[in-house]
């Protein structure tokens, strides 16, 4: 009997619990940039979790409403403003993951004198953000990523570039461009948009990254496991973003809803 | 790298000789193995699958008048003399081993002059540039194709009009979804593909033929050194001609040789070396600058940006590098399948041909389930196949090409012009 009841425990012990796994939904392309900071934030989960990619934020959200399993979804403002992919955040949001700033760059040598001075400038922009172009003299001109913008601006297609502020400090130590404002430049010596433009009514402008969480009881302890940890800091770092303040679920929820109205 | 650089070399072996299996549709039977090699594998790959099959492609065109590649031409149009005068086996020779020095010449050049193109390279991202140059390649295909140009103009906006299908990064909305999700997605890449292209090209091809006698022959007296430079220079400098760029390198060639009054077998090293010496130059404008100039070309370079990776200058010299030993290995892996081996490569002849188009559909149908199923979207694949399929074989008399190529660079053509309307008006 005893030989038996050690046995089980054995058995037991190293079992490992079958609890549902966690699916970790995509809402964007298979290899791209959202795809990977699923697959890196997946590596630091210790639940079992399994990717579903979805291709797109509409099927995201449409498997994200139907779903009974424990699902946990990054999302930021650049697709909860897509048509059809808005989600519930009072009900879903869990925390902050992290976050891009913007900055705003010109040839080598520029000032902020000469951005003013200059009526009808061509901006180059991201595509989704077009519209901070509003309240600048500036046209925009869409790009698909930020590295398209910067090679835009070193060929002289573009007078001045809106890219992150990470890729615009890194093209300005390389002597290739200078930034002449940030959005939010606390850890930078880069003027801040908001003294510099005080009307300008996008100078607060930040990309955020956030988890959703259903049917997932430790959501927020997962959050707080991701934050920092080796695969996601990693990923964080090569795609020049940062973590952000966390102050608490609701706080967080907060600043990323006002920061998404800069977003429509 | 080395089993890329193998598996890119075994199939384009198979690509060369296989009627209507070229380089494109060889990258689409490998697709799902493709997403998941790193880009100097991806690259490696393709530069050995297009290498060997230049090798390979010209000893159907030589023995069987077939052309294993849409560049083997001038070999099937100098063939009868060739066979007249018995002077298949020194063909076979001449052609491996001009095309092998080619190769290998254009490799070295390229590796030693790659660095000093740094200044060119502002020029390639000027959006002026990018629009003259896709509208280049948009009037090349309308102009240079087996198509009338009123099909090719057709072919074309249909190909953009399939690629605009989903939600476009450039004006921020969806177009032609109809509220589908799986529509906004796009239209899936590797069905469209397998529907318009392969099953377009398989329906029109022919297999049946019988391999005439030849000697071997190691003897390499009718080598002209003349003939070989010609050729491995003038290819080098066609390859960078978006599209048709090999094809022209082989035809001008065969023609400055003719011009001299040359034998057949000359006219024939002058075309193959240009041939391989036009592979390694076609590659450089999307190592340095990011631009397709081919339909495979255009493959790779969405795979490549599916991976978050872009082609520049900076990348360029060391990709080149990494790549720099598959390229020599596929040359004599090339080498031996098109000279010792040539006779023994035509088994593939004897095979059925009902049974290896058989062999394709069902791996393409596989491939395709497998992909789909990647992104859960297995039925919206197979539909997608199915129906891109039926229209691939109701367009069996044309070729569509020009669809495909506006379908794949559909983004680029459209937001560039977008972007060139912007900046200019």
């Amino acid at each position: 009997m005893k030989f038996f009841i050690t046995v089980l425990t054995a058995i037991l012990l190293t079992t490992p619990v079958f609890a549902e796994p966690i699916e970790m939904l995509v809402g964007g392309k298979k290899g791209g940039s959202y795809f990977k900071l699923v697959r890196a934030i997946q590596k630091d989960i210790v639940q079992e979790t399994v990717v579903v990619d979805l291709e797109n934020c509409n099927r995201a959200v449409e498997y994200f409403n139907k779903t009974d399993k424990p699902t946990l979804m990054m999302w930021s403002q650049a697709t909860n403003i897509v048509e059809g992919c808005e989600v519930d955040l009072d009900k879903y949001f869990v925390g902050e993951l992290f976050g891009t700033t913007w900055a705003l760059c010109g040839p080598a040598g520029s000032t902020l004198e000469q951005f003013t001075a200059n009526t009808d400038k061509k901006l180059g922009v991201v595509g989704y953000i077009k519209h901070i172009v509003d309240g600048l003299d500036a046209r925009a001109i869409p790009y698909a990523n930020t590295n398209e913008i910067k090679q835009a601006l070193l060929a002289g297609d573009v007078d001045w570039g809106f890219t992150t502020l990470q890729k615009g400090m890194s093209a300005q130590a390389a002597g290739e461009m200078t930034c002449v404002a940030g959005t939010h430049t606390d850890e930078t010596d880069m003027p801040q948009m908001s003294k510099l433009l005080p009307n300008y009514k996008y100078a607060t402008l930040k990309l955020d990254f956030y988890m959703l969480a259903k049917n997932v009881n430790n959501a927020r302890d997962i959050v707080d496991t991701i934050i920092g940890s080796g695969a996601t800091t990693q990923k964080v770092v090569t795609k020049g973003m940062m973590y952000t303040d966390r102050s608490g679920r609701d706080s967080e929820l907060h600043a990323v809803k006002e920061n998404e109205k800069l977003w429509k | 790298m080395l089993i890329a650089a193998l598996a890119g070399s075994l199939i384009g072996a198979l690509a060369g000789l296989i009627p209507a299996i070229g380089t494109f549709v060889s990258l689409l039977l490998v697709y799902p193995w493709l997403v998941e090699m790193s880009v100097p594998e991806i690259i490696a790959f393709f530069v050995c699958l297009s290498s060997v099959s230049q090798f390979t492609g010209s000893v159907p065109a030589l023995m069987l008048k077939i052309p294993g590649e849409s560049s083997s031409i001038i070999a099937i149009k100098e063939s009868t003399e060739i066979q007249k005068r018995g002077e298949l086996g020194d063909a076979i020779a001449l052609t491996a081993v001009g095309s092998f020095l080619a190769g290998l010449g254009a490799a070295l050049f390229t590796i030693v002059f790659i660095g000093v193109l740094d200044g060119v390279s502002l020029l390639a991202f000027s959006n002026t540039f990018l629009t003259v140059i896709l509208m280049g390649l948009v009037a090349l295909f309308c102009l240079n194709n087996e198509n009338p140009v009123s099909h090719n103009i057709i072919m074309i906006a249909a190909g953009l009009l399939l690629g605009f299908v989903g939600f476009n990064s450039t004006f921020n909305t969806n177009f032609a979804s109809f509220g589908i999700s799986e529509l906004k997605t796009g239209l899936p890449l590797y069905p469209v593909i397998t529907g318009l292209f392969v099953v377009n090209e398989l329906s029109k091809s022919n297999f049946d033929v019988k391999p005439p006698e030849f000697k071997f022959t190691t003897s390499l007296k009718r080598f002209h050194w003349g003939s070989w430079l010609r050729g491995t220079v003038l290819g080098y400098m066609c390859g960078f001609l978006p599209m048709a760029g090999k094809i022209i390198g082989t035809t001008t060639g065969y023609a400055w040789e003719r011009a001299l009054k040359t034998t057949s077998l000359r006219r024939l090293l002058n075309a193959e070396s240009a041939n391989n010496s036009a592979i390694i130059s076609s590659l450089l404008p999307l190592l340095l600058f990011g631009i397709p100039i081919t339909l495979g070309e255009a493959l790779i370079f969405d795979i490549v940006e599916l991976k978050d990776f872009t082609f520049t200058i900076n990348t360029s010299e060391q990709l080149f590098r990494d790549i720099l030993p598959s390229i020599i290995l596929a040359n004599f892996i090339g080498l031996i399948i098109a000279w010792p081996l040539a006779k023994q490569s035509l088994a593939i002849f004897k095979l059925n041909s009902t049974a290896i188009f058989v062999c394709i559909g069902f791996i393409l149908i596989v491939t395709n389930v497998y992909i789909g199923s990647l992104s859960n979207q297995i039925v919206y694949y197979v539909v997608v196949l199915a129906l891109s399929s039926g229209a691939g074989y109701v367009l069996r008399r044309w070729d569509t090409m020009p669809l495909i190529f506006a379908f794949i660079l559909n983004d680029a053509i459209i937001s560039n012009t977008y972007r060139f309307y912007l900046l200019n008006f």
